[in-house]
């Protein structure tokens, strides 16, 4: 076996066309491991993991990128870091022409020429590294157009900068860290394919507006738009400027009837300022703060809910749409799923008594925090921690339950992000599964755009495999976000992981509920 | 209406979204962004600085 | 704010360049019209560079400078004086003068007198040798010095007659109608040339009385293609230099490789060069030489590239990709990406194919870095063994690292 290694400065390429040569490469015969990468410390331990770590050979920093390769012999390893080279610099030709046409859509050097081609285009998407994002998006406002900001990691101030020029400019920003947008029916970022219909949406969390779009979906409802504003637009120092401006957009938008607002708990006077904002809107709004206040927002505005499925219920009830499946089912439901439970709980053992949550989208990971907080408070842990919570001390070893966010910025550095590629969840899934003291292991499985295209037949895969395993294994717990419209459809997918050993649930919230009750049960 | 036009994005970054973009019959432009100066911090800096009028003073 | 003073100063430097009348009035030798030119003093492309770390060809340029002048008997004793800390080196630039390859440029030697008439600053350049063995690309020998030798007693003062007898010669009109004509005003030079010999030669015979020399003279310009390249470049000098020295202009005003290294100038910097190693030369080579023979690209012929010409223009010279390789539409969209990088297009001057399109004139140093898009232009590769020549020719790259340098100081300088 040997590994070779080689250090490409000054070359920038993005996380996913990275991951793309890695697999490239790795398909070739003879090739055991391989990984092209930037040198980000999330990626040297990713390569630690791997066996691919050379220290000798390693002396890069974060804008060099490590091609790293093990192979059976020496000529493989060569010539597999040769054609990684190759397929690094195709794409840096010295004289890259201007318009290429290699996807079926015109490819351009620069946002100038981009405008020329395309002078109509009222909407910049953005999604370079987040300390670029200022003056990419500058541009795009210069030049008079609204922008989705997907970068993350992108300073406060630059984000303040940016949405106060917006503002007076009259244009919008998504973002930063806007993962989602639904427009006319059309998905920019990660989106389900969803019914179009008379619901807005005005979020400040990406997967919440998913979850949120999907069981409007699944409980008879449709979306006019759904537009983000970026995490912290309701912090004090940004002051909601982007929500407001949504607020406005979806109040004049003649296809919205309804509105839904969600978030996690803004800044005080920031919260107050989207209330009368929405007790003045010509159309009721759907209030969502989730893990706010709920008994102060009761008193202050009329539709209020504590979890993203009451929210999608309480907007299709005030769109007029009759829905089966109401709120008052979910009991029900949970005491159904328990019972098809039954015989795997009774099979384990009498040290498997945690839980612990995988999840790819931020806000999910939040809601199952809020959810689980009450009954098992001191032996929570997340790494994106509500208020009460602890924080996790060690990630590579879990203790208690923990709520682990595996999209969170800290561990996307220089990764793609899990819903792009799921690898780093299926590392997470091992070990916490061999882990002997786990009893549930929870999961969001988000479909829709972006999302990586085998992603529910690997997982399916890898539970299965995991249960068939002779040691007691966890319970697996699935929530598929995804509607029937999506590319890889909601019902196929969910037999499959039903077929794989694991319990699915219609919605996040039902999810973590179950997992509640399991544990205490188990406890 | 949200935007002026529906139909058209320009994409700067990551080209997955471009193509996810096309293949819902958008008219989409991609652009192959690399950082300023070949990802000098020093230079992106001062360009930032220049975009919005901030004073960076003497380093 | 900064960037307003920025983009007022550019526009202020770019009108300079776009409205110089550079016109040719003599021929005369270096020490009657170079500042700063002495006996010992060889001046050479820039950018500046020391004796040491010149490449080959410039140093055998130098050597055959140094024997013409009489400084030195023979090649040893004439590396010996170049090392020996007695000669004067310094680029042509620093001297409103600028010279194509090596660019050697010595007291005896004639060159082109340049008037900007509208701003009245000056330029020169040497005479353009020819092909073969030549002086440019480190030639030596008693061929290149004979030529030499020629051109100092009987090239340049018969050219000096015909020019004042014309009156003088105005180079933009030929520039113009040479860029309509399938020139790029780098490497293509043939209509330009052309049309500079067939207006001159009446004059040079109405002045010259000894027509056997008059028709010596006209034989030696009609057969050079590249006999106006030596007139256009210190032309071309003239409009950077007139846009030169403009406080928080971010224009460049010069580009030029001395073989070893690559160096650019800009307006709002005035005499600061910033240099990096030249870059390789992506070229189409004669048969039997490769890239290993290759010397690194030289020249102050980029000063075309600087106001627009050149790799700037060259789509309006389709024919120049069989010498350099390449398609016609990959060079007409490199020549599109150049407008990415620059501040005006310039009406005076304009390519057809891109509907009559102002060349794109003005590189900013702010939008390069941004853009990552670096100026590019074509040259004739050198064999990096003096005296062999020319073997070959590509598209060399001015590497972004000049620009990077350029930015910061910039930064600094007006405290950004």
């Amino acid at each position: 076996m040997v590994l070779v290694t080689e250090i490409k400065k000054n070359l920038y390429k993005d996380s996913i066309q990275l991951m793309r040569i890695s697999q490239s490469i790795k398909s070739l015969g003879g090739v055991v491991e391989a990984a092209v990468i930037m040198a980000t410390e999330t990626n040297i331990s990713y390569l630690l993991d791997l066996g691919l770590y050379d220290e000798n050979k390693i002396q890069a920093d974060n804008n060099d990128i490590i091609i790293a390769v093990k192979a059976e012999n020496r000529d493989i390893a060569e010539e597999a870091l040769r054609h990684a080279e190759d397929e690094l610099l195709g794409r840096v030709k010295a004289f890259d022409s201007g318009k290429k046409l290699t996807g079926g859509y015109p490819e351009v050097n620069t946002f100038q020429e981009a405008l020329r081609i395309a002078p109509e285009a009222d909407l910049v998407f953005i999604s370079v590294p987040g300390k670029h994002a200022a003056l990419v998006t500058k541009r795009a406002l210069e030049a008079g157009r609204n922008v989705m900001l997907f970068s993350d990691n992108v300073p406060l101030e630059d984000e303040v900068e940016l949405k106060r020029e917006a503002q007076k400019r009259g244009l919008l920003v998504m973002g930063p860290d806007c993962g989602t947008a639904i427009i006319d029916g059309k998905g920019y970022g990660f989106a389900n394919k969803v019914r179009k219909g008379t619901i807005g949406i005005a979020g400040a969390s990406g997967t919440g507006i998913q979850e949120l779009s999907v069981l409007i979906d699944r409980f008879g409802g449709g979306i006019s738009h759904a537009l983000g504003t970026g995490s912290r637009d309701l912090r004090r120092e940004v002051g909601g400027i982007s929500m407001l401006r949504c607020v406005d957009l979806l109040e004049k938008d003649d296809s919205t009837e309804v509105i839904i607002v969600i978030s996690k708990p803004p800044d005080p006077i920031v919260e107050d300022l989207i209330i009368q904002r929405i007790n003045r809107c010509q159309k009721p709004v759907v209030i969502n703060i989730l893990g706010g206040d709920i008994l102060k927002l009761q008193k202050n505005c009329r539709n209020t809910a504590a979890t993203l499925e009451e929210a999608a219920y309480l907007a299709i009830k005030l769109s007029g749409i009759k829905t089966a499946g109401e709120e008052e089912g979910k009991n029900e439901k949970i005491k159904n799923l328990l019972a098809d439970l039954k015989l795997q709980l009774s099979l384990l053992g009498p040290e498997q008594k945690y839980l612990r949550g995988l999840f790819t989208g931020g806000t999910l990971a939040y809601e199952a925090q809020l959810i689980l907080k009450n009954g098992t408070e001191d032996s929570l842990f997340s790494n994106i921690p509500l208020p009460g919570i602890k924080p996790v001390k060690d990630l590579r070893r879990s203790e208690g339950h923990t709520i682990l966010d595996l999209g969170d910025d800290l561990l996307t550095q220089g990764r793609p992000h899990p819903i792009i590629d799921p690898e780093i969840r299926h590392r997470f899934i091992r070990k916490e599964s061999g882990d002997p003291s786990v009893a549930v292991i929870m999961l969001d499985l988000i479909l829709g755009y972006g999302s990586n295209k085998t992603a529910v037949d690997d997982l399916s895969r890898l539970i299965k495999s995991l249960k068939g395993e002779k040691r007691k294994s966890p319970v697996f717990l699935v929530h598929v976000c995804g509607t029937e419209r999506d590319a890889q459809n909601l019902s196929a997918s969910e037999k499959l992981l039903v077929d794989a050993g694991a319990v699915v649930c219609e919605s996040n919230a039902l999810m973590a509920m179950l997992a509640l009750k399991i544990i205490n049960w188990i406890g | 209406m949200i935007l002026k036009n529906q139909n058209s994005v320009i994409n700067i970054g990551v080209s997955l979204f471009a193509e996810e973009m096309f293949n819902q019959g958008l008219k989409v432009v991609h652009v192959n962004w690399k950082p300023p100066a070949e990802g000098d911090s020093k230079v992106a800096d001062i360009l930032k600085r220049l975009a919005y009028g901030t004073k960076g003073g003497k380093q | 704010m900064d960037l307003e003073k920025i983009k007022a100063a550019n526009k202020k430097a770019v009108k300079a360049m776009m409205e110089a009348e550079p016109v040719l009035v003599g021929v005369k030798p270096a020490s009657e019209v170079i500042p700063g030119m002495t006996k010992k003093t060889i001046l050479h492309a820039a950018p500046p560079i020391d004796w040491k770390r010149m490449c080959r060809p410039m140093k055998g340029a130098v050597a055959g400078a140094l024997m013409l002048e009489g400084l030195a008997k023979n090649e040893t004793e004439a590396f010996e004086l170049a090392a020996s800390g007695e000669i004067t080196f310094d680029a042509c630039h620093n001297h409103s003068s600028v010279g194509p390859m090596a660019g050697v440029i010595s007291s005896s030697m004639p060159v082109f007198v340049i008037k900007n008439t509208k701003h009245n600053n000056m330029g020169y350049c040497c005479m353009n040798e020819g092909r073969g063995k030549v002086l440019r690309y480190g030639g030596l020998g008693k061929e290149v010095l004979d030529r030499l030798k020629w051109i100092n007693e009987v090239l340049g003062p018969a050219l000096d007659k015909g020019i004042r007898e014309a009156g003088s010669i105005n180079v933009k009109t030929i520039l113009s109608e040479a860029l309509h004509m399938g020139d790029d005003l780098h490497n293509r030079y043939k209509a330009a040339s052309a049309l500079f010999v067939s207006r001159f030669i009446p004059h040079l015979f109405s002045a010259v009385e000894d027509k056997k020399i008059a028709k010596e003279v006209s034989i030696f310009i009609a057969s050079n293609d590249y006999t106006f390249l030596n007139i256009a470049m210190p032309a071309m000098k003239t409009m950077a230099d007139a846009g030169s020295n403009v406080d928080y202009s971010t224009v460049v005003t010069a580009m030029a490789r001395n073989g070893t290294d690559f160096g650019i100038q800009v307006s709002g910097l005035p005499g600061q060069w910033f240099t990096a190693p030249a870059p390789e030369v992506k070229a189409l080579y004669f048969p039997g030489y490769g890239l290993e023979d290759a010397n690194p690209d030289m020249g102050d012929s980029s000063i075309t590239e600087t106001v627009g010409f050149g790799g700037f223009a060259t789509a309006a010279s389709p024919v120049v990709v069989q010498f350099v390789g390449g398609t016609p539409e990959e060079e007409a969209e490199q020549n599109r990406l150049m407008y990415e990088i620059v501040v005006e297009e310039n009406p005076a001057f304009t390519i057809p194919v891109f509907n009559f399109r102002g060349i794109p004139t003005g590189i900013d140093i702010l939008k390069v870095v941004e853009t990552n898009i670096c100026p590019f232009g074509h040259t004739g590769v050198a064999h990096k063994i003096e005296g062999i020549g020319q073997i070959g020719a590509g598209k060399w790259t001015a590497p972004i690292e000049l620009f990077k340098k350029a930015v910061i100081a910039f930064s600094e300088k007006y405290m950004i």
